[in-house]
């Protein structure tokens, strides 16, 4: 329990020593939603970065995991926004950093499994059991990334009507991302935002040429395959290519800050006295 | 001090409901990492987390540990109030609303057999993969192409990791990979398992099929405002096992 309140401080000193957190604005939703995609994309630029780390025998691998994570990930954040990191003291925002130690953790018996020599922890898959660890965490926050129907590789990214028709917009409008704040899910009113990606060079070695294909590397051009490392064919894609998006929605009662939650009474006075006092 | 908040938060919302000042018993039953026999199973998150919500409602609660055969025994005869944490869809049996936590299920394969990515179902097409009896199997292993045979012994775990280091099974299904493959484990030195992420069970709490509806309810709302409140998967850290 102790380690756990360690872990806890470390990520709130995380959240609040590289910004004068007290004298912190509030973030809008499109703002904060903003903050949290950057923060997803250098989380997954950090399991890409460390793919060596990852899938290399014998090695220690103890900067994959907890406090030294997190000073990673403010490395990979600044490396690949060219900008000094900034979080924000929010309960999301915690809640995130923490889902990200969480994921590494759960991987730690494959991670440091050395008889395995390609873990299959790729930033997809971590980008997917991500999301899937914030959805269960029950914590309101669903970040996806998705594509169109004919390119997505794992069926459960599949784009909802939202998303297809915010990925349409993208082949019209030339914007860098699509906030909105009129919309749904599941009838649970709710911000949406999608930022588009383009494919980058960490994705070419799974969805770029079969000559890209790291699998071919030293092997004769007859001997190449056109299967990717994690057993899905390559798309041919290149750098540049629309590669679909981050989607993600907060519900909006979610995005509110435990005060504001108290206030409207989406939660109890009981849970707001139990916050206050703890 | 949260013990006091938990105990205080709850006494509020239950003041009426505090019917029973009996003793209520709990069996606590294996569930790797969440609960680890080989250290102190009160050091363990759930329990701490079980234990605090169940200190505001009764007057004593007695814990003890089970094998989680003898477990469904003390639960079926009525020797004991709850038992968890239980993977509910192999026997059926009364339990609380809830969800405690989820798992995710997946495959366990020799390692030179490893398949790590599972959403590329196609590669489990001609496969042969054992599979627990009654265990809930995900469609898109069902759909895969793969050739899925039962075990049926008493011990099915143990059936199936025995087929697979006899090559007799090219994978064995899971609804907890974390059963076998947990580096505190010697199984994992021999296999290796992937989730089909996406796909996660509910582990519950259960209870006896005696217990009155009152107290049930009772039992019941406590946890579904605490699991609301703080879910245990935000509660519980990975880190806290000890390595």
């Amino acid at each position: 329990m102790a380690k756990y309140l360690i872990l806890i401080a470390c990520i709130f000193s995380f959240s609040f020593n590289v910004i004068g957190a007290a004298a912190e604005k509030k973030p809008s939703p499109e703002q904060f939603m903003t903050e949290v995609s950057d923060l997803f994309l250098a989380s997954m630029y950090f399991v890409f970065k460390n793919q060596k780390l990852i899938n290399q025998p014998a090695v220690d691998k103890s900067s994959l995991f907890g406090r030294p994570f997190l000073k990673g990930l403010r490395q990979a954040y600044e490396d690949k926004f060219n900008k000094k990191y900034s979080n924000r003291n929010s309960r999301l925002h915690t809640a995130l950093l923490k889902a990200m130690i969480d994921v590494m953790e759960e991987n730690r018996t494959l991670i440091l499994d050395d008889d395995i020599s390609f873990k299959g922890l790729i930033p997809a898959t971590y980008a997917f059991q991500l999301s899937e660890k914030l959805s269960r965490k029950g914590i309101g926050v669903k970040i996806k990334f998705t594509n169109s129907a004919n390119t997505v590789r794992n069926q459960l990214n599949l784009p909802d009507p939202w998303e297809i028709d915010t990925m349409k917009k993208f082949q019209l409008l030339n914007v860098a991302s699509y906030f909105d704040e009129t919309s749904t899910l599941n009838n649970v009113p709710s911000y949406r935002y999608f930022i588009p990606l383009k494919l980058d060079r960490f994705c070419l070695d799974c969805h770029g040429a079969t000559k890209q294909n790291p699998l071919n590397a030293g092997k004769d051009k007859s001997q190449w395959s056109n299967i990717d490392v994690t057993g899905f064919e390559m798309e041919n894609w290149k750098m540049g290519d629309f590669a679909g998006g981050i989607s993600m929605t907060i519900y909006k009662k979610d995005f509110l800050e435990l005060e504001e939650l108290c206030e409207l009474k989406y939660i109890s006075t009981f849970s707001c006295h139990f916050f206050a006092l703890e | 001090m949260r013990t006091q908040i938990y105990l205080y938060f709850f006494l509020s919302l239950f003041c009426p409901g505090i019917a029973f000042a009996a003793t209520l018993k709990v069996g606590i039953v294996e569930f790797p990492p969440h609960i680890d026999f080989s250290t102190n199973a009160t050091d363990a998150t759930v329990y701490k987390y079980v234990n605090e919500i169940l200190e505001g409602l009764v007057a004593k609660v007695e814990f003890k540990t089970y094998s989680h055969e003898q477990g469904l025994v003390e639960l079926n005869s009525g020797a004991i109030d709850l038992l968890f944490p239980l993977d509910i869809s192999l026997n059926k049996l009364r339990h609380l609303s809830k969800p405690l936590f989820h798992v995710v299920p997946g495959l366990c394969f020799k390692k030179s057999n490893f398949i790590p990515v599972l959403s590329a179902i196609h590669r489990l097409k001609g496969l042969t993969i054992a599979i627990p009896s009654g265990a809930p199997v995900l469609r898109v292993v069902e759909t895969s192409g793969a050739n899925l045979i039962a075990l049926t012994k008493e011990n099915k775990l143990q059936q199936g990791v025995d087929l697979l280091l006899a090559d007799k099974v090219d994978a064995v299904y899971l609804t907890n990979p974390a059963i076998v493959y947990h580096y505190n484990n010697p199984l994992s030195k021999q296999m290796a398992c992937s989730k089909f992420h996406g796909y996660p069970s509910g582990i519950y709490v259960a209870v006896k099929k005696n217990m009155s509806e009152d107290q049930y309810h009772l039992i019941d709302r406590a946890f579904s405002h605490a699991l609301e409140v703080n879910s245990y998967e935000n509660f519980f850290d990975p880190n806290s096992i000890k390595h």
